[in-house]
């Protein structure tokens, strides 16, 4: 079973060894810690679609809290008799430097793998992507749109999952 | 090596050997007919937390009766959207409501079963997670129109069973 990218960049943080002693007790709480600043989050958005055209959903994410995605899953309530709607996805308001000392890619080659219904990826199953590091961006918006292409009323719930991370020393609370 | 530092060496093992252990706690409601509500489920109190995936059941037991251009279809559907919230840090894991059908396994009858959706959220020790649930009829996509008057959604809304399991790490504070 493959490994998320969620569980490989958490066990960085957290990689326990049964049996070894290793941690004292400033780090055992470092470990919790460092937890609390690793969440995952979910995004979702549904549509309702009766006029056959283009429609744009958005949200933005956690305020001082970078967001990684990480996986995403569409549910489309009605079966359309012909060609299956598309969805998109655009992310916006990147901050001009990561973390990790790069410019923040332009996430267009994201939009193919997101083409649900067109590129395999089955309705309402959630799908986890990799190799996503550079949709590492703090405070993004996400946009979501849709092309029916058909002119039957249409009802989606689409779930865009990602990992928050904080950096700052913070924990939210 | 004498009796004290063999007896201390002892205790450091057993203490850091029980810091961490796979946890996996299970919750079953029924999520009733046309009703949104909420309840809690107390986090151990042994210590945090750490759940790393959560696996999610549902029935589908409502209906939905769709009238389209005078052709009338009948669905099973589960209408079920569920809310996670941390009591502690009163953050939700999610902006909205989630449909049930979107994360849960599997997905629909006769479908392949795929495993725990990874999600990762510490709950610190004595913390409570609360579960909101809505089972309410969704607002109608199909409505009358002049040409087919007799166009139209009707929910039969039933009560749905949803079974959980969190996955997860458990770190046992003896402090």
């Amino acid at each position: 079973m493959l490994r998320s990218f969620a569980e490989k960049f958490y066990k960085q943080i957290v990689d326990v060894k049964p049996g070894r002693v290793i941690y004292s007790e400033e780090q055992r709480d470092q470990i919790l810690f460092d937890a609390k600043r690793v969440r995952s989050v979910d995004y979702v958005f549904n549509f309702d679609i009766t006029d056959g055209q283009l429609h744009t959903r958005g949200v933005t994410t956690t305020a001082n809290w970078y967001f990684i995605l990480t996986g995403a899953a569409v549910f489309f309530e009605d079966t359309p008799a012909a060609n299956l709607p598309k969805v998109g996805i655009k992310f916006q308001d990147f901050t001009p430097s990561s973390p990790f000392g790069t410019v923040p890619e332009d996430l267009g080659a994201v939009n193919a793998a997101l083409a649900f219904g067109r590129e395999g990826l089955p309705l309402g199953r959630w799908e986890e992507f990799k190799n996503l590091y550079f949709s590492l961006a703090q405070r993004v918006t996400i946009n979501i749109e849709t092309l029916p292409n058909n002119s039957e009323p249409l009802r989606g719930h689409v779930m865009l999952t990602g990992l928050e991370i904080n950096l700052y020393n913070e924990t939210g609370e | 090596m004498n009796l004290a530092e063999v007896t201390k060496k002892l205790t450091d093992l057993k203490q850091t050997q029980s810091f961490e252990k796979t946890f996996d706690f299970t919750r079953s409601f029924v999520a009733k007919a046309d009703e949104a509500n909420a309840f809690a489920i107390p986090i151990t109190n042994e210590g945090p937390f750490l759940q790393e995936s959560y696996n999610i059941r549902c029935t589908s037991n409502s209906k939905r009766t769709r009238t389209y251009h005078g052709v009338t279809t009948t669905e099973n559907i589960c209408a079920v959207k569920l809310k996670f919230k941390s009591q502690a840090d009163n953050a939700a894991q999610s902006n909205d409501y989630v449909p049930a059908q979107l994360i849960s396994t599997p997905f629909g009858d006769g479908m392949p079963r795929y495993g725990a959706r990874p999600f990762m959220h510490l709950y610190p020790k004595g913390d409570v997670l609360i579960i909101e649930y809505d089972n309410r009829a969704p607002e109608a996509l199909i409505k009358p129109s002049g040409a087919y008057p007799t166009d139209g959604d009707v929910y039969t809304m039933e009560d749905e069973l949803i079974e959980i399991c969190f996955n997860g790490k458990l770190y046992p504070m003896n402090k």
